[in-house]
């Protein structure tokens, strides 16, 4: 049973099992038939009728392995072709659904923003023309109101932002990746200036990639280490390294609160956090969407860190 | 002198279109438009069909004024927003009326979709209430009280004649 469902496979081995074995058996046969049939009627002398039959016995063998490579090899391509159609679909049906759940989260986040807008406008107007007439009590409600709003706000700006990775990245362009740090420390000037944090970088190269994109990663990066920082000032440097011919290491590295080892690959998972609102705010997304960014780059981040010793994000991409 | 007074006459009772289908963006605005304290008349219009009889003063709108400034939304039903801005900007009659897009829209595509097509500007609605007041004011500010706008074509005729 064993054998016969082996047989049955539909794999070249068991193929060629199949229509190989009835050949050596046939043809041997039939031949040795044939040559004990021709000596009866004497066709040929004995010594002709040796060579001879020893020449058919070589012709059809040669002709039946030709044949059978033959067929094997379309039945080979056929296999083979079926089984490329077979991962191709697999392939085409993964990357569709993928694409859907990429463009339900953009859809989801673009068009929870227009009711969402109303609520958080409304409310803001409620308790713009209406807070010197409601009491004290009114107004604490209002104002819980308006503040959950402005975090459900953030939270789908950063959810728009993580999705948009995907949906909308550009193409990737030679870039001067000590301009783009510079905007991005330019960008968060406010908070710079508000926690006396001292930025340097050391050796950034030029590089090929989408240039928006590592704006957002390196300004993620760097809002962090001064955002999860008690120490005065804070210190962030940013560098970069020549790993070997293929790829480039960077590091983002603060003398902040650090993060324990355990938590080293949670914190990159969207809305995944360490604190609460009260220490350090943050949708939980920053570091999700830093991910995506060097993923689609075609590299890998991780942190070394440990509690109380500061942290070091590194990541590299390919070039 | 007889000219500067017409000018005057424009500024002082702006007639405003707003096109919005959101009855919530449209009271809004009117909150907006009330804070900037200024005398505005404003029509509102939930359609870019509707909206486009109206600006082609087809029926049932044959004796309305044309506006003075036009706010749209991107986002319409019936007719989108982008077409009307289009027909807006490609009609001899309506194309002098400055164009305000007033959209949800951060896309870079409608960004550019729209000051390719002539929008005067494009206003992303804001989600803070004071930075909307303040918008508008400062819209109905510069074009009523810094710009002087083009003259309405009836006006023209009348000097002519």
């Amino acid at each position: 049973m064993k054998l016969k469902e082996w047989l049955a496979k539909n794999t070249i081995s068991a193929a060629m099992f199949r229509y190989l074995l009835p050949l050596v058996i046939i043809i041997p046969l039939a031949v040795g038939l044939l040559q004990l049939f021709s000596e009866k009627e004497q066709w040929f002398s004995r010594d002709t009728s040796i060579v001879v039959f020893a020449i058919v016995r070589v012709v059809v063998l040669v002709m039946a392995t030709l044949f059978l490579a033959f067929f094997l090899e379309k039945k080979e391509e056929a296999i083979l072709r079926k089984r490329e159609e077979q991962l191709k679909q697999l392939v085409a049906r993964l990357e569709r659904s993928n694409e859907e759940l990429e463009r339900f989260a953009y859809i989801a986040s673009h068009d929870l923003q227009e009711p969402f807008r109303m609520i958080s406008s409304f409310t803001q107007l409620l308790a713009r023309k209406y807070h010197d007439k409601l009491d004290q009590e009114a107004n604490e409600y209002i104002a819980f109101a308006v503040d959950g709003a402005k975090r459900m706000q953030l939270l789908i700006t950063d959810l728009l932002a993580y999705s948009r990775v995907a949906t909308k990245g550009k193409r990737f362009e030679r870039t001067h990746l000590k301009s783009v740090v510079d905007q991005a420390i330019q960008n968060l000037g406010v908070l710079i200036q508000e926690k006396g944090a001292q930025i340097t970088t050391t050796d950034l190269p030029d590089v090929t990639v989408d240039q928006r994109e590592f704006l957002q990663l390196f300004q993620n990066l760097i809002a962090n280490a001064i955002k999860f920082n008690n120490q005065i000032p804070p210190v962030v440097n940013v560098s970069a390294v020549r790993r070997s011919n293929q790829e480039w290491l960077f590091t983002v590295e603060d003398n902040g609160i650090g993060i324990a080892p355990e938590f080293h690959d949670q914190i990159f998972l969207i809305f995944q956090r360490l604190h609460s609102k009260e220490d350090y705010d943050g949708t939980g997304v920053g570091l999700a969407i830093c991910k995506k960014i060097v993923e689609r780059h075609g590299g890998k981040i991780w942190v070394e860190s440990e509690v109380g010793k500061g942290a070091k994000f590194c990541f590299t991409i390919p070039g | 002198m007889f000219h500067d007074s017409r000018v005057k006459q424009q500024i002082e009772s702006p007639e405003i279109l707003l096109i919005e289908d959101n009855l919530g963006d449209k009271r809004l605005f009117e909150e907006a438009l009330k804070e900037s304290a200024s005398k505005a008349r404003l029509t509102v219009i939930s359609n870019g069909i509707e909206a486009m009889q109206f600006l082609q003063k087809n029926d049932p709108f044959s004796d309305v004024t044309l506006p003075d400034l036009i706010f749209l939304d991107l986002n319409l039903p019936k007719k989108d927003g982008r077409i009307v801005l289009k027909e807006i900007k490609n009609d001899p009659n309506l194309r002098k009326i400055p164009v305000i897009i007033l959209t949800i829209s951060k896309a870079e595509d409608d960004i550019f979709y729209c000051y390719n097509e002539h929008a005067n500007c494009y206003i992303i609605k804001p989600f803070e209430i004071d930075i909307l007041m303040q918008s508008i004011k400062a819209v109905m500010h510069f074009w009523f009280h810094i710009v002087t706008l083009s003259p309405k074509k009836e006006q023209i005729h009348g000097r002519n004649n």
